[in-house]
């Protein structure tokens, strides 16, 4: 059973843009949750890594969250 | 013996590019636009056909604290105003590009990716299940309960009763 949140919902790209869905597969303190936590699978996880990276260079993410 | 050449298969079109920025918070709401037009113009000038843009830029608060530079004086920032364009250019005009909003004392930060024509935006509530009505109707298939007047009548007896014992 396909448990992505991103291959239930087809989405081809995540944008870095869409803070309020990224921020759903961050931790507490702010770092990218693992797949096996967050059950995305691998082609998802690279384009999501990408994603908050970009969100956090341009401030609409936290690099840490204390 | 010639090898066959081996082309990338992508549907991603190299030349839409889109360029995200924050712009200081000290310009005045009603000036952002003029600010978002000299972007636009910079585009513009170097030959690149303006897509899309996520409209006037927001004013939001940063994630944390941002330092630029200008004439050897930092300036922190803990908000800025958001704003993105996406266009189409060729790729020789991106060092232009660069340096321009590099020169840009308005800009604090962009970034320039490449990315898709289409909207990759997503709505604010994408992707959440609906919540479900608890007083919904039957459905077909389920059989519905049809109670006369006199047994209707004797279940409200009967929960009376329990109710004044």
């Amino acid at each position: 059973m396909n448990q992505c949140f991103f291959s239930q919902n087809n989405v081809k790209h995540i944008d870095y843009k869409n803070t309020d869905i990224i921020r759903k597969f961050l931790t507490p303190s702010a770092s990218i949750m693992p797949r096996r936590r967050s059950g995305v699978c691998s082609k998802h996880q690279r384009m999501l890594s990408l994603a908050v990276k970009r969100a956090r260079f341009l401030g609409l993410l936290p690099y840490i969250a204390r | 013996m010639k090898t066959p050449e081996i082309k990338e298969q992508s549907d991603r079109d190299p030349n839409i590019y889109e360029i995200g920025y924050l712009l200081v918070p000290t310009i005045a709401e009603d000036r952002v636009l003029d600010d978002v037009n000299a972007i636009k113009n910079t585009v513009e000038s170097l030959q690149g056909l303006l897509i899309s843009d996520g409209g006037l830029p927001e004013l939001i608060t940063l994630a944390y604290p941002m330092t630029k530079t200008v004439a050897n004086k930092n300036t922190h920032y803990e908000s800025g105003y958001f704003g993105w364009v996406k266009f189409h250019a060729r790729p020789d005009i991106l060092p232009a590009l660069t340096k321009s909003l590099e020169e840009n004392a308005q800009v604090i930060r962009f970034l320039l990716i490449t990315t898709v024509k289409e909207n990759t935006v997503l709505p604010k509530r994408f992707g959440t299940t609906p919540r479900k009505r608890e007083d919904h109707a039957p459905a077909a298939g389920e059989p519905v309960a049809i109670l006369t007047p006199a047994e209707i009548d004797k279940t409200v007896d009967e929960l009376i009763s329990t109710a004044t014992v």
